[in-house]
């Protein structure tokens, strides 16, 4: 049944972001072909203007995929689709595990939409060798290569946008408990969930402070000018595995005030 | 056979009493309506029935079980509100009913919307508030359900379409299955009830037998709800 449901919630959401993604990539083909050819002031302008619009256009993408996101879930669950949704005959905890997915399935596709939309954009054997070139220190220090630290941090982005989906999905749950005001009370709780994890992020960034020197002076320190690169990779794999585990803390929270409903 | 049991149900909405201490057994093979005003409790003791809302005291049991997965197999129920997403046609809420519920009778679904003139291929978002409240009521009578509830399913349709509809209820409805009908349109429904319950400020305030009312009353149960209620 969970596979039913994740059928219709992604039909829903991708016949929607599908737009944007075809745009997206349509306006960064025609940007890329501008700055090629790129002869005369016209062109020039216009090359600019289509630069603007991809630019708007991957912003669109993530934008529209939080908030479509977030009101789907509302409308689905809280809404007049909620009558039917919660008489289906499928356990509550699917329905939610359902729209967990969707969102994360739809926020990772949009992820490597406008990934591929930067690269056909603007991505050039010299853009990306100067890249490389620019993070090859950095990635000597820590042994690493350059791939892997731009892996890393789109890694990291795409995890800290997915903890700000579930802390809205959070604040729709509980927002919906009370009995007045619940959008209020919904983007409310849903901004205090997104701190109370950040803010368990930093206490977790402290705690490894604490544990080895070297990573305390690199980030809450004001001796060094420079920052002490190598400390880079743990706040990297600390940080990454704490969004999992606040993620699944999170999931796990939610799926159970989930189970308690009451539809206007 | 009892097939739904209600004990000791109340509901509260912040200090605003919804419902009260309601004790109620619907046995199978029995079309009950459920009468009362507006804002009596009717829905929101229809939507504790179906898990929409959390009791604040008591229990549902349906066949002996909370409501739940097993609940859901085995109720059919029609909300007071169009409940569909309006970017789809009729065709895709056939498929969605056909993907969820294993006593969906497709045909018997796509034969009531010819007899009542409605498209499969058309959208929901051209389609009239009665005609989509007909399409939902189509579909919630084309399951093999032993329990149907159905809230208000006459309100928006034309008085000509509600013997239709009220045909279609009867002829569409396993012997053995039960059905709560809830609506204030008493004088359309009474021929149909074998028992009535009636609600009045969140409270029973009558179950019986429908033609024991009428024996009992030397009227019609529409007469019979207005002086109970006039004298509540």
């Amino acid at each position: 049944m969970l596979s039913k449901l994740l059928k219709y919630d992604l039909r829903s959401n991708f016949k929607f972001l599908a737009i944007f993604y075809v745009l997206a990539i349509i306006f960064a083909i025609i940007t890329r072909i501008l700055f090629a050819v790129n002869d005369s002031l016209f062109l020039t302008i216009l090359a600019y203007v289509f630069n603007g619009a991809t630019i708007a256009m991957i912003a669109n993408i993530l934008i529209n995929n939080l908030m479509r996101a977030w009101v789907y879930f509302k409308n689905n669950l809280y809404g007049d689709e909620g009558y039917l949704m919660h008489t289906l005959p499928v356990p509550r905890s699917n329905l939610y595990a359902s729209k967990f997915l969707m969102g994360l399935i739809t926020m990772v596709t949009s992820s490597l939409i406008i990934i591929a939309t930067m690269a056909i954009a603007w991505l050039t054997p010299e853009s990306f060798e100067g890249l490389k070139n620019m993070l090859a220190p950095m990635a000597e220090i820590i042994d690493s290569t350059a791939v892997e630290i731009i892996l890393l941090t789109i890694f990291v982005v795409v995890l800290e946008i997915l903890v700000m989906l579930f802390s809205g999905y959070t604040g729709i749950i509980l927002g919906h408990r009370k009995l007045n005001k619940r959008t209020a009370w919904s983007v409310f709780i849903g901004f205090c969930c997104y701190i109370v994890i950040q803010l368990v992020i930093l206490i977790g960034m402290f705690i490894l402070a604490g544990v080895k020197p070297e990573i305390g002076d690199s980030l809450f320190s004001n001796e060094r000018l420079i920052p002490d690169i190598s400390a880079l990779k743990p706040v990297f794999v600390q940080s990454i595995v704490l969004y999992f585990i606040l993620i699944a803390i999170n999931y796990m929270l939610s799926a159970k005030w989930f189970k308690r409903i009451d539809l206007d | 056979m009892v097939l739904l049991e209600c004990k000791d149900l109340s509901k509260k909405y912040g200090k605003k009493q919804a419902l009260a201490d309601v004790n109620l057994e619907i046995p199978s093979g029995r079309i009950v309506g459920l009468l009362g005003r507006n804002g009596s409790g009717k829905t929101t003791l229809i939507k504790l029935i179906n898990n929409l809302l959390t009791p604040t005291t008591g229990e549902v049991l349906i066949n002996g079980k909370k409501p739940g997965v097993e609940s859901k197999n085995i109720v059919s129920y029609l909300p007071e509100r169009t409940y569909f997403s309006r970017n789809i046609s009729v065709k895709k809420t056939l498929e969605f009913f056909e993907d969820f519920y294993k006593d969906f009778d497709l045909k018997r679904a796509q034969k009531l919307l010819k007899d009542l003139d409605l498209d499969e291929d058309q959208r929901i978002s051209a389609m009239s508030k009665g005609m989509q409240e007909k399409v939902q009521l189509v579909l919630v009578m084309s399951r093999r359900a032993k329990l149907y509830i159905l809230d208000e399913p006459l309100g928006g349709v034309d008085p000509a379409t509600r013997d239709y509809i009220l045909d279609t209820i009867l002829t569409n409805f396993n012997e053995k299955a039960s059905l709560i009908i809830s609506t204030h349109l008493i004088s359309d429904i009474e021929r149909i009830l074998d028992d009535v319950v009636l609600i009045d400020k969140g409270r029973i305030v009558l179950h019986e037998e429908a033609d024991v009312l009428r024996t009992k009353y030397k009227t019609s149960i529409d007469a019979i709800f207005r002086k109970e209620l006039k004298n509540a």
